[in-house]
């Protein structure tokens, strides 16, 4: 998942029209491969062949989405904690991620406090540390989902292995929009 | 396709980078956008002086009546940027205020009156909670003129939590102001009438009808008007206008002044009463040249109303005025012709009253009057046997300011005031101390009230003015015969002469007044607690359970879905219709809509609702979330779907 520097900033700069666009583009482009087939006893199916193959492109794109979150959080951990805390690691983003939630979270009364108004250990860019917790909260929803799309492949059961990868991607979409906030307060837009 | 997609997002930026070099190469210098706008010098200091660029904070929140909206609308100063219309007597769907809910619903139905529900309000004067006089930032309170009411509003959700109905009051204006510490708020009537809901002919006027003012007991604790520690005081029919509470030395001490003493009734025009050849009220009404401003002792009347010294009028504690006389808690000082104003000074010391139509102001020494209390000096009684305390003898002085003086605000610095002239569209700067006229300023059109930053407070700030226009005339774009109004902002900075920076329309009902306070007092929550909410759904509970015709669905929102989506009923089924908003981010509002059922509820993140209606109607009802919440807004639907 290490990524280099130029193809950072340029995957930094993409990644709107990436989410936005290239997403959407892809899926489509494949589904139209597959020649999507109506069903007449199911709302909205197709045929199972379709959906594998529908599944497999969807399961690329989140892949690659998630490529791209990693480069965010590569980009954006170190601005958002100070490097005395060892927290961020360009090798392993998704923990970097989760650590960054854990060390804003460790004063933090769930049941009393927002977290917002959570007594926080030192950060070096709050505002941006609250967006990139929730984006971390919305990543952290997706992996049920692409457990369930594994679980449904097993039984080659391709329609709902599809639906749960695509609602996976819903999840890292949203992840996406509060990362970018993330970054745009960091890089003082 | 990502190469081609890479290469499109290349040429697109390259664009912009072009595009960025054009402009810089074409931008041009102050001096001629200057020109070009046809700019003075004092018009960019004006906007270097309001400006507030994106992502910077105001200094101050004013909050300001809605007028007719029945709303109250909050705005942040010097930028003059509109922040929330906070829907207090009407319903306000985007906040879904009224529109199925039964939250809502039940706020708005404790503001009926005489059984009957009423869906506008004509809002007139904020109140903040003040703490030793000054603003605490806490809760807000307003009026109804037309349909006496006051209202609550928590400062920690901008968003109304109570509504009291006056039960002896047909109409009031003084209202809403409170005593230092937000013991009491105050409701004074405006014109009279019986305290009964029963008919009473005018020829009885004078016997029959009344005026009051009513306090109504907060508690602070539990953010809420106590309304049976709450009473009201009987006053004479005439119409009592403003109201202020003592400070200071006046503490314990409340003033209202009032209009037609002369108790007069018009009845003007061809109708059907023996009346219709009399004139106008306006003539009648300000016949005499001294109107009655009105001084009534709080810590008396409170120490009645616990000793049970009251009469139970609609189930309402009233203490009499002949109760009132009788313990010496209520006097009347003669004020300049038809006032329109008490104010009094953060010393509390000296009040000042306006009269519309005479071009002085009166400042009373509250010292000087109570003497005259003390010693039992009065110059006569009223015909309801009131004692009349002497005018000269209570007043520190006048000053002739200009036409039609209304309101008063005040400075930081010790001794200077501002008045509104309503006739003279300006805003007079006076030293009420040694009763000088300092300078005016002209408005642009009709000031009714004016607001200084926390200028009725033991502590002004200064600093900026809002002159609360009634007329706006040719200040902006024209929209048809029905204007805006103008707020106008004024720099009132020490040691300079006062600058208008901006004009403001104000395009929802008539706002009659405002309050600056500073921004950092309050603190308003970024998102409900999920355990406030007793119908609250966890995650992973929903479900919908029908006994008979009776359908309770718990159900939750979160970006980008409703669970469950699809509901099924039968015609005639009832529905109880619970939704928790899951959501955890900060601005994460859902909305919720089904067509054709008049529903619409707005839910804050942790926010539960609970909607009630019956499934009347036959067909397929999609329902969806009205905010643009997230990418996949437009998918956050759902159907209710009702069989035959």
């Amino acid at each position: 998942m290490k990524t280099n520097g130029t193809k950072t900033i340029f995957l930094l700069l993409t990644l709107a029209a990436f989410l936005c666009f290239a997403g959407n583009v892809t899926a489509a482009e494949e589904s139209s491969k597959a020649k999507v087939k109506q069903n007449d006893d199911t709302i909205g199916t197709a045929a199972e062949e379709d959906y594998k193959a529908n599944y497999q492109a969807k399961v690329k794109q989140n892949d690659g989405t998630i490529a791209i979150i990693a480069g965010v959080i590569n980009y954006v951990c170190p601005k958002i904690v100070p490097a005395s805390t060892k927290i961020c690691n360009a090798d392993k983003p998704v923990e970097s991620a989760v650590g960054i939630q854990k060390y804003m979270e460790q004063n933090w009364d769930k049941e009393e406090d927002d977290i917002e108004d959570a007594k926080m250990p030192e950060l070096l860019n709050k505002k941006a540390a609250l967006q990139f917790w929730d984006a971390v909260e919305q990543f952290k929803l997706h992996y049920p989902y692409r457990e369930k799309a594994k679980k449904a492949t097993e039984k080659e059961d391709w329609y709902n292995a599809f639906l749960n990868e695509e609602m996976a991607w819903q999840y890292l979409v949203k992840c996406a929009s509060r990362g970018i906030f993330a970054k745009k307060i960091v890089d003082g837009e | 396709m990502l190469n081609k997609l890479k290469s499109t997002f290349q040429l697109v930026l390259f664009s912009m980078i072009v595009l960025g070099l054009c402009t810089t190469v074409n931008a041009q210098s102050l001096e001629e956008i200057m020109k070009a706008r046809g700019l003075t010098q004092q018009d960019m200091l004006a906007a270097a002086k309001t400006y507030t660029p994106t992502g910077k904070m105001d200094e101050y929140y004013c909050f300001s009546s809605g007028g007719q909206s029945g709303h109250v609308i909050a705005y942040g100063v010097p930028s003059m940027k509109l922040l929330k219309y906070i829907a207090v007597f009407s319903p306000e769907p985007w906040q879904g205020y009224g529109y199925g809910d039964v939250e809502s619903e039940e706020l708005l139905n404790q503001g009926r009156m005489r059984g009957r529900k009423i869906t506008w309000g004509d809002t007139h004067h904020p109140a903040l909670s003040e703490t030793a006089g000054e603003y605490d930032g806490k809760y807000l309170f307003i009026n109804d003129k037309a349909n006496p009411r006051v209202a609550v509003i928590d400062l920690k959700t901008f968003s109304t939590i109570q509504i009291v109905p006056n039960p002896i009051m047909k109409s009031e204006h003084g209202s809403t102001f409170v005593t230092p510490n937000t013991e009491y708020i105050l409701e004074a009537t405006q014109y009279p009438a019986p305290f009964s809901n029963k008919y009473v002919s005018l020829d009885e006027f004078n016997e029959k009808y009344r005026g009051a003012m009513s306090f109504w007991k907060f508690d602070m604790k539990k953010g809420k008007i106590i309304v049976k520690d709450s009473f009201s005081v009987e006053l004479p029919p005439y119409c009592q206008d403003l109201s202020d509470s003592g400070k200071k030395v006046s503490e314990g001490w409340v003033f209202t002044n009032s209009f037609n003493s002369e108790r007069y009734v018009g009845g003007f025009g061809k109708g059907n009463t023996k009346w219709q050849d009399r004139l106008p009220f306006e003539a009648g009404a300000s016949s005499k040249d001294t109107d009655y401003l009105h001084m009534i002792n709080l810590k008396t009347a409170e120490k009645l109303f616990k000793d049970g010294k009251t009469t139970e009028i609609n189930g309402h504690a009233v203490i009499t005025m002949k109760t009132m006389v009788e313990n010496n808690a209520l006097f009347l000082i003669p004020e300049p012709k038809s006032p329109h104003g008490v104010m009094i000074d953060p010393s509390g010391q000296y009040i000042t009253v306006s009269g519309k139509l005479d071009t002085h102001v009166s400042v009373y020494d509250f010292k000087k009057m109570m003497k005259l209390v003390e010693s039992k000096k009065y110059e006569g009684k009223d015909p309801y046997n009131i004692p009349i305390l002497s005018m000269k003898e209570s007043l520190h002085g006048q000053v002739e300011l200009g036409l039609g003086p209304l309101h008063t605000q005040y400075d930081k610095e010790k001794g200077i005031a501002y008045t509104s002239l309503f006739v003279d569209s300006a805003i007079a700067k006076w030293d009420y101390l040694n009763l000088k006229l300092l300078e005016k300023i002209s408005i642009h059109y009709n000031v009714g009230h004016l607001v200084t930053a926390e200028g009725d407070t033991v502590s002004p700030d200064g600093k900026y003015m809002i002159s609360l226009n009634k007329l706006s005339i040719d200040r902006f774009l024209p929209v048809g015969p029905l204007h805006p109004q103008n707020h106008q902002l004024i720099d009132i900075s020490p040691g300079k002469p006062m600058q208008m920076l901006y004009d403001m329309p104000f395009p929802l009902g008539e706002p009659h007044y405002a309050l600056l306070i500073k921004a950092d007092k309050l603190k308003p929550i970024k998102r409900y607690k999920k355990k406030w909410f007793k119908n609250r759904v966890k995650p992973g509970r929903e479900k919908v359970v029908k006994e008979g015709n009776q359908v309770t669905i718990h159900s939750s929102l979160i970006r980008s879905h409703y669970s469950p989506e699809i509901i099924e009923v039968n015609v005639g089924d009832e529905i109880t219709w619970h939704i928790t908003n899951l959501e955890r981010a900060q601005d994460e509002t859902h909305g919720f809509s089904v067509d054709l059922y008049n529903i619409h509820g707005s839910l804050e993140p942790g926010e539960t609702c609970t909607f009630k209606f019956t499934a009347d109607m036959e067909g397929v009802f999609p329902f969806y979330c009205t905010e643009f919440c997230s990418a996949l807004h437009l998918e956050m639907m759902g159907y209710l779907l009702v069989k035959p």
